[in-house]
C-alpha cells in the first residue's frame, strides 16, 4: 500500500470517528459538547439519553454502514461491467428492489416489526436479484458496457411504472407509508433491528475481500482475467449477488438511497492514486460511511430552525453530482478508466 | 532442456457451434521454439488460438499440454500451464506496473492473493526481464502501447508458464515496437520458452520465427514446418493466394 493510500485511509478513519461528535449534537434540539458526552457516559436525564442513544446514534451509525454497504455495491458493479457510471441506483438495482419493497408495503398494508422488515428485505433481495438477473442475462451477448447500462436505466424505468400501477391500486393508508419509505431515511432503523442490519451488511463486505484479487484482474479485462485463471462467469454472478445483495439490505431499511453508490468509490479512487481493490475496498467501505454520515447530519440540521428534517434523497445528488461531473469532464487524465 | 513437447493436438477442429473454421489439426510445439501464425483476416486464428488457450472447447479432437489432456484440466492448472498476451489496449489504466504484473502470480497465490517472498522475486524478474526495472511504479496509463505491451509479457512471464500465447500483441505499435516486442520474444524462446505468435507484422515475425503456422482459407487447413521446409516448399504462399512470397525479404507482394 502507497503512503497515500495509508494517509487516506487514516484520515477517512479520523474524519468518521470525528463526525459522531456533530451528528449527536445536531437535530431538533441542540446538545452541546458536555451534554452529548454525559449522555454517552450515562450520567444524563432519561430525554437526553433517549435522543442521543436511542434516536441519533442508531441513525448514525445505520448513515455509516448504508454509506458503506452501497459504496462497496458500486465499486463491485463499476469494476464487473467495466464502466464507470455502474452503480446500484442508476442501473435500475435499487428500483428493482424498491419495486420488491412496494409489493411487500402495499399489498400488506404496513409492515411492522423485525419480522416486517426481514419481509421487505426479502422482497427488496427478489427485486434487485431480478434487476441483476436480467442485466446479466443481456450482459451474456450484449459486449459494450455503454449499452448495458442503458438497459439497466431501462430496466429501472419500467420497475418504476410497476410501482406507479402498484400505487395507483393500493389503498391511501399504504401508499403513504411507501411514498414516505421511497424519499430515503437512515432514521428508521430503531435499536431493535441495528444489530441485524449492521451484522448482514458487514458479513457481505466481509465476503467481498476474497474477491479482490479476482477483481484486480478484471480491470485488465475479461480475457486476461480468464488467462490468469478466474472463472469469469461464476465469478461475475458472484460478484453481482453480492452487490445485490448489498444494495437490497440498504433498501428495505432506508429507502431507495440514490448516488452513493456510484459517486463514492470515484472518491476513494481519486484519495488513494489507485485502483487497486486490496486498498480500494476499505478505502471504498470508509469514504461511503463518511459520506453516509454527512448526509445525515445535513439531513437533520435544518429541523434545528424549521423543525422538520430534509430527505436523504434531497441531499445525495447535490454531493454527487460535482463529483461524477468532475470524473466524467476528466475521464482520460483520472486514468482510471483507460 | 526437455523435448516432450508443451502442446499437441490431434484431430482437432475448431469453430463455433456447427461451423468448423479449421479441421484436422496435427501439431507439436517444443519448449524453447518460436511458432509465428499467419493467415487472412476471417481465416480462423483467433478461434485456433483461443481454443488452443481453453477458452473455447474444440469441436473436435484432442489438445495435450505438457501431456496432460486440456479437457481435465482445471482453470488453474491451465493457467499454470500457458499464458496470454492479447491486442486489449485499455483497462488498469490506475495499476502499477507492478500491481498488473502481480496479477500474473494469481495462479500460485491464496484466497487473499498475498505474495510470498518467491512470488515478488518472479514479480522482479520477469519485469527486468522486458526492461521496464526502472518504471515498476508507474501507472499503466501513464504509458505508451509498446511499453504497456512489454508490462503484459511480463505479467505473462510471471504466470510462469512453459508456453506464452499471443494474439496479436503488436497490432497497435509502430514499426520500432513491433521488432523490440519480437526480439523480446525471440530471447524469451531461446531460454527455453514456448512461444505462439499471431500476427500481421508477417516479415518480422517470419525472420524471428523457427517454425511456421499457415492457415489455408479455403480449405480451411492448418499448415505446420520449421520456416525452412515452409518457405521452399511454397507452403508460405497459401495464406495469401492472391499474392506472391519473396524469399528473400519474408514479404508478401503483388
Amino acid at each position: 500500500m502507497t503512503r497515500r493510500s495509508r494517509i487516506s485511509i487514516l484520515l477517512l478513519s479520523l474524519l468518521i470517528v470525528a463526525a459522531f461528535l456533530p451528528g449527536l449534537m445536531a437535530g431538533g434540539v441542540w446538545l452541546d459538547t458536555t451534554t452529548v458526552i454525559d449522555a454517552l457516559c450515562g450520567i444524563s436525564d432519561s430525554t437526553t439519553r433517549f435522543i442521543v442513544l436511542e434516536t441519533r446514534l442508531p441513525a448514525l451509525v445505520t448513515a455509516l454502514m448504508a454509506g458503506a454497504a452501497l459504496a462497496v455495491a458500486g465499486l463491485l458493479m463499476q469494476t464487473c461491467f467495466n464502466n464507470p457510471l455502474a452503480g446500484p441506483s442508476i442501473m435500475g438495482i435499487s428500483t428493482g428492489a424498491s419495486l420488491g419493497v412496494g409489493i411487500i408495503l402495499l399489498s400488506m398494508g404496513s409492515v411492522l416489526g423485525v419480522w416486517g422488515r426481514i419481509a421487505m428485505v426479502g422482497g427488496a433481495f427478489i427485486g434487485a436479484a431480478a434487476v441483476l438477473g436480467i442485466l446479466l442475462l443481456f450482459s451474456g451477448f450484449v459486449k459494450s458496457s455503454d449499452v448495458l447500462l442503458i438497459i439497466g436505466i431501462l430496466i429501472g424505468y419500467l420497475s418504476s411504472s410497476a410501482i406507479s400501477l402498484l400505487n395507483f391500486f393500493a389503498t391511501d393508508n399504504s401508499v403513504h407509508s411507501f411514498v414516505m419509505w421511497g424519499m430515503g431515511t437512515f432514521a428508521g432503523v430503531g435499536l431493535d433491528s441495528l444489530p441485524l442490519f449492521c451484522g448482514i451488511a458487514i458479513i457481505l463486505m466481509v465476503i467481498c475481500i476474497p474477491f479482490c484479487k479476482s477483481l484486480n484482474a478484471m480491470l485488465l479485462g475479461a480475457r486476461y482475467a480468464e488467462s490468469t485463471g478466474v472463472a469469469m462467469q461464476r465469478t461475475r454472478s458472484a460478484i453481482l449477488a453480492i452487490s445485490g445483495a448489498l444494495t437490497a439490505v440498504v433498501t428495505a431499511w432506508c429507502g431507495p438511497i440514490g448516488f452513493l453508490g456510484l459517486v463514492v468509490p470515484h472518491v476513494a479512487r481519486m484519495l488513494c492514486g489507485t485502483a487497486n481493490h486490496k486498498v480500494l475496498l476499505p478505502a471504498t467501505a470508509l469514504a461511503g460511511a463518511l459520506i453516509g454520515l454527512i448526509c445525515q447530519i445535513a439531513s437533520v440540521a435544518p429541523s434545528l430552525s424549521t423543525g422538520s428534517i430534509l430527505p436523504v434523497n434531497a441531499i445525495t445528488p447535490i454531493i454527487g453530482v460535482p463529483i461524477i461531473l468532475y470524473v466524467l469532464l476528466n475521464r482520460r487524465k483520472l486514468l482510471y478508466f483507460s | 532442456m526437455s523435448s516432450s513437447p508443451v502442446l499437441s493436438t490431434k484431430g482437432l477442429n475448431v469453430g463455433y457451434g456447427h461451423r468448423t473454421v479449421l479441421q484436422g489439426i496435427d501439431t507439436v510445439v517444443l519448449p524453447g521454439t518460436f511458432t509465428t501464425l499467419i493467415g487472412a483476416n476471417g481465416s480462423g486464428k483467433s478461434t485456433l488460438l483461443r481454443t488452443l488457450s481453453g477458452t473455447q472447447a474444440p469441436l473436435e479432437g484432442y489438445i495435450a499440454l505438457n501431456g496432460k489432456d486440456m479437457a481435465l484440466m482445471r482453470r488453474r492448472e491451465l493457467a499454470r500451464s500457458l499464458s496470454m498476451v492479447f491486442t486489449d489496449r485499455s483497462g488498469g489504466g490506475a495499476l502499477t506496473v507492478r500491481e498488473t504484473v502481480e496479477i500474473g502470480r494469481h495462479p500460485y497465490t491464496g484466497l487473499l492473493g498475498r505474495l510470498s517472498a518467491n512470488d515478488r522475486e518472479i514479480v522482479d524478474s520477469s519485469i527486468a526481464a522486458v526492461g521496464m526495472g526502472h518504471m515498476t511504479d508507474r501507472l499503466l496509463g501513464t504509458l505508451s502501447d509498446g511499453e504497456r505491451q512489454k508490462v503484459m509479457i511480463a505479467r505473462a512471464l510471471a504466470q510462469d508458464t512453459p508456453l506464452i500465447i499471443l494474439d496479436e500483441p503488436t497490432a497497435f505499435l509502430d514499426v520500432a515496437g513491433r521488432i523490440e516486442i519480437t526480439a523480446m520474444l525471440r530471447s524469451l524462446a531461446d531460454n527455453g520458452k514456448a512461444i505462439i505468435l499471431s500476427t500481421h507484422d508477417v516479415s518480422t515475425a517470419i525472420s524471428a520465427a523457427d517454425n511456421l503456422w499457415i492457415v489455408d482459407k479455403s480449405t480451411g487447413t492448418l499448415h505446420a514446418a520449421d520456416k525452412t521446409t515452409a518457405i521452399a516448399s511454397g507452403m508460405t504462399e497459401l495464406a495469401f493466394p492472391s499474392l506472391k512470397f519473396d524469399k528473400q525479404t519474408l514479404s508478401y507482394t503483388l
